[in-house]
């Protein structure tokens, strides 16, 4: 069919070609076109949702302004008084006005467990609850519990990861008995708890009283050598004057430290790997002081390589009381998953926005490719958050008046909980990649589209399989020409072949001249030939051996 | 206590705002209606609503409304290619936040917006965010501190960080993108981050597993626009002006959304039609004015170049190129391409030039990169690499007569 418009001669003489195919463009545009307009019904315009806001504020104006803050709990005890004063600011011009502390960090102050249970303020207080109900949307309250809920910060409770917990708890317990010295190497995947484990244990009472704890992650660190005076600083030693400031005389410094008589000291390195230098010396250094006699050490390396000690330490393995014991978060199964969602909503008591079967297959899908558990919170907030924007849409649709609304709102009160289809979307949105392009196809530019079919004609009949941006250029041109579209030139079709890039189907090495970048099909072609749907035409091309 | 104020004295005051130097004349004021509706096409006036991006506006403005108004922390990837109006969108976003501010429905928040391009490397990030949140600069040391002590001591404020450009943050060790996206996963920051790059995969292609787990799955993608797109974003800058005809605002729209969907180039391909049309005195722009500015536009200079070559420059062309056909391998040696213009000037009777004048010959066309050859210190060992396609060569030498 397309075919058979291209070869209509246009009575134009400048540049007729281009409009022959330019038509077919359209055709495809306007059937698109009907699509975006369906899609633009439930988007209210930006203008809706402002003038909607401004009605509500005449209203509850007022009511706004004297909203109550956040329950500040402004502890100030003489120990966090010191803590701040201690702290060197070189600058010194901390801002003037008295700041509240209403959390405190968990690492570096006492926290009460009520305080820690403030942190997760689930529950709304129900004065505010009073006053937002006439100024909420039905339902947000509850969406944003849940939002709340699935947060992915440090969590209270960490089911799923009760045996580690308890063999570390061990580990430490044991080695606070005899007074010896430990080393730990914590190891998984990203998102499988193992910082999180950490921290709840060090704030642990019994952990807090008869251990110095020092907690540094080493990605704050300029290079590995700085690491030394970060612990000098925590260690609350004095600070090193700046014309002996070498790695071996910090060293040296936390050495004899630990050589005199001191606290048990924890000390917690998080992505540790972070520390690789030129021959370990660091990392090294740092796993041999537990060995340093009399230090009372218990030394924890966090980082996500399995064998990252035995790959890169090798040395440690020669002696037996330098080996680090070794443990492994490993990714969370469907079940764990399942379980900490559910438990999170219903702490929240919003568990019935979510069916068991959308969690399920919520918990399966991310169990099944990664097991992060930040990963599987991202999605079932992103699904709920979703929902909400579509609930919002309806309620919204209708009519931008607001008084005609609310009593629409109390009808449609019943709370449609997430089910499997929203979720589908989600996961496909996410894990769907080449899926995505079918939808997006009508944007999809023209000339993107024919450079895509001349690279897969070259890969599939060509007989030389390396393409360069000079070669496919020449095969692109031959195609162009043949169906009488305008082509683009080199430094513009260089362009066109880097903004391919950005979708992650093709991969450039950029060579010094631009005819000589080389140009990988990330993507198999299958899963190109179903993103290019314009199938006539692209098939035609496809098997054109003549342009090659 | 002197009040001299010597040089060094000088930058410890951080009342003193950088000036420029103002104009001796005042600005004049756009007289015709074309020029009023030129400059109201420039790219640098973003206009009071962006259409197109409604859907997307209201992405953004609900994820970050959302996060603002729960105090919870998040972070959010845009991604799409250039001048698809990302962040035009995001700058909208804000401000309607901050508009609700000022009406009193949503509580204060700091808004710092960095660009990875305008960092001389990536730990000036720290020093610009400390610096547009209290105004004092200091060494990314410190800055990282301040930074650290301000996120891990809860804030009843929300902080809204904006990151440009997060592809170029990407070092190898990536602990600056790890730094930014591992604050809002403390319970005490009360930071968003909104993050925007081209590229669609760079989470999975270039950021490290513990970046990417922190990242999130919050992701927007901006397409391209289509032709109906930018159609209606001309015309909606033009607002009443009717000059220009509609059909050239659909040549120009279809011309760019083929090759690349960039609104920005579409906004320039009209502003240079209208400056076309004013050197022509005509009142409107037509399809002429259009055709013209896209062919200047997408012009292809090779060739032209080509066509302006000297004799003798376009018979070593025809000469690398004839090369390239026999030994179909890309890379070409001086002594080979010589012995081709030897036997093209032999056919058309030409005396056939020494080897010295071949090289400087070699040399101009390598400096304007119609070649790519190295230095001539190799002499006649040197390798030559055509930077045009053969079909140029052929196209443009096609008139050249050699008698």
């Amino acid at each position: 069919m397309t075919g058979v418009q291209m070869t209509i001669p246009f009575k134009i003489t400048k540049k007729c070609s281009f409009y022959g195919t330019k038509n077919n463009v359209m055709k495809e545009d306007f059937s698109n076109a009907t699509a975006r307009d369906s899609s633009h019904k439930y988007t209210p315009s930006v203008k809706k949702i402002i003038t909607l806001s401004s009605s509500e504020s005449d209203s509850d104006s007022d009511v706004e302004n004297t909203k109550v803050s956040d329950n500040a709990i402004s502890v100030k005890t003489p120990q966090r008084m010191q803590n701040s004063t201690e702290s060197d600011e070189d600058h010194g011009s901390t801002p003037p006005k008295q700041r509240r502390i209403d959390k405190s960090f968990p690492l570096t102050s006492p926290t009460t467990p009520s305080t820690l249970f403030d942190k997760l303020n689930l529950e709304p207080s129900p004065t505010k609850e009073e006053k937002l109900a006439p100024k909420r949307l039905f339902g947000t309250e509850r969406y944003r519990n849940a939002r709340k809920a699935l947060h992915s910060s440090v969590p209270d409770t960490l089911p799923g990861r009760e045996n580690e917990l308890q063999e570390l708890q061990e580990f430490m317990e044991e080695h606070l008995k005899n007074e010896t010295s430990g080393s730990l190497y914590v190891s998984g995947p990203p998102g499988t708890g193992k910082t999180a484990c950490l921290s709840k244990l060090i704030l642990k009472t019994e952990f807090k009283s008869k251990f110095k704890v020092i907690y540094v992650n080493c990605t704050t660190m300029k290079s590995a050598a700085t690491i030394y005076e970060k612990i000098i600083q925590k260690l609350g030693l004095p600070p090193i004057l700046t014309e002996r400031k070498s790695g071996k005389y910090s060293k040296g410094v936390i050495e004899k430290y630990l050589g005199s008589n001191h606290k048990m000291l924890l000390l917690i390195l998080d992505e540790i790997d972070q520390l690789e230098s030129k021959k370990q010396s660091v990392l090294y250094s740092v796993f041999e002081w537990p060995s340093i006699h009399n230090s009372k050490l218990i030394l924890v390396g966090i980082a996500n390589a399995l064998d990252l000690t035995d790959r890169i330490l090798p040395r440690l393995q020669a002696r037996c009381e330098l080996k680090p014991k070794l443990m492994h978060f490993s990714p969370y199964t469907k079940q764990e998953i399942c379980n900490i969602i559910s438990e999170r909503l219903s702490e929240a008591n919003v568990s019935d926005l979510f069916t068991k079967t959308a969690i399920q297959m919520l918990s399966g899908k991310v169990a099944a490719i990664s097991g992060d558990i930040r990963r599987a919170l991202d999605i079932s907030r992103r699904v709920i958050e979703l929902a909400e924007s579509h609930k919002l849409a309806q309620v919204l649709q209708p009519t931008n008046n607001n008084e005609i609304n609310i009593p629409k709102k109390q009808q449609s009160a019943v709370d449609q909980p997430v089910d499997l289809k929203e979720v589908i979307t989600v996961l496909n949105g996410i894990y769907g990649g080449s899926q995505n392009i079918e939808k997006e196809e009508s944007t999809f530019p023209l000339q993107q589209k024919l450079l895509l079919c001349s690279l897969l004609l070259i890969l599939n009949k060509g007989r030389n399989k390396d393409v360069t941006v000079g070669k496919l250029h020449e095969v692109y041109k031959k195609v162009c020409k043949k169906r009488n579209i305008h082509a683009v030139d080199g430094s513009e079709f260089y362009s066109l072949c880097s903004l391919i890039e950005t979708r992650g189907i093709l991969k450039l090495t950029r060579k010094k001249a631009a005819r000589l970048t080389k140009i990988n099909l990330e993507w198999d072609q299958e899963e190109l030939d179903a993103a290019l749907q314009d199938r006539n035409m692209m098939a035609e091309i496809i098997n054109d051996i003549t342009c090659l | 206590k002197t009040h001299l104020s010597t040089p060094k004295s000088r930058p410890k005051y951080n009342n003193l705002t950088p000036s420029l130097i103002k104009r001796k004349s005042a600005l004049l004021k756009p007289s015709t209606p074309l020029q009023e509706a030129r400059s109201r096409l420039h790219v640098s006036a973003v206009p009071k609503s962006l259409p197109c991006r409604e859907e997307e506006f209201n992405n953004i403005f609900t994820f970050l409304r959302g996060k603002l108004e729960d105090k919870s922390g998040g972070c959010i990837y845009i991604s799409g290619v250039p001048g698809t109006g990302k962040t035009a969108t995001v700058n909208e976003a804000v401000r309607c936040l901050q508009k609700l501010i000022v009406k009193g429905q949503l509580d204060d928040f700091d808004y710092v917006a960095i660009n990875g391009m305008k960092l001389t490397e990536p730990r000036q990030a720290y020093v610009q965010i400390l610096k547009q949140l209290n105004g004092r600069t200091a060494t990314w040391e410190q800055s990282y501190h301040a930074l650290e002590k301000r996120f891990h001591s809860g804030t009843s404020k929300m902080t809204l960080l904006l990151v440009d450009e997060l592809d170029l943050l990407c070092t190898k060790r990536q602990d600056v993108v790890y730094n930014l996206l591992d604050w809002p996963t403390k319970s005490t920051a009360q930071l968003v981050v909104i993050t925007i790059a081209n590229t669609m995969d760079l989470p999975e292609r270039v950021l490290m597993g513990r970046v990417t787990s922190r990242l999130g799955l919050t992701r927007l993608t901006f397409q391209p626009y289509n032709f109906k797109q930018l159609q209606e974003i001309v015309t909606s800058r033009l607002k009443d002006y009717d000059g220009f005809r509609s059909e050239a605002v659909q040549l120009v729209a279809r011309k760019v959304s083929a090759v690349s969907g960039d609104a920005r180039r579409a906004l320039d391909i009209c502003r240079r039609a209208m400056e076309i049309a004013e050197l022509r005195n005509a009142e409107t722009i037509s399809l002429q004015d259009v055709s013209e500015a896209v062919s200047e536009m997408i012009a292809s200079a090779k060739v032209q170049a080509i066509k302006h070559c000297s004799k003798v420059e376009k018979i070593f062309l025809l000469a690398v190129s004839a090369e390239v056909t026999r030994t179909s391998i890309e890379e070409v040696y001086f002594k080979n391409a010589y012995r081709q213009v030897e036997s093209l000037c032999s056919f058309d009777g030409i005396e056939v030039p020494t080897i010295t004048e071949i090289l400087a010959v070699c040399a101009r066309l390598g400096s304007n990169r119609l070649l790519i050859c190295e230095h001539s210190k190799n002499d006649i060992h040197q390798k030559i690499l055509l930077n045009v396609s053969t079909d140029d060569i052929h196209y443009a030498t096609q008139e050249l007569d050699l008698n």
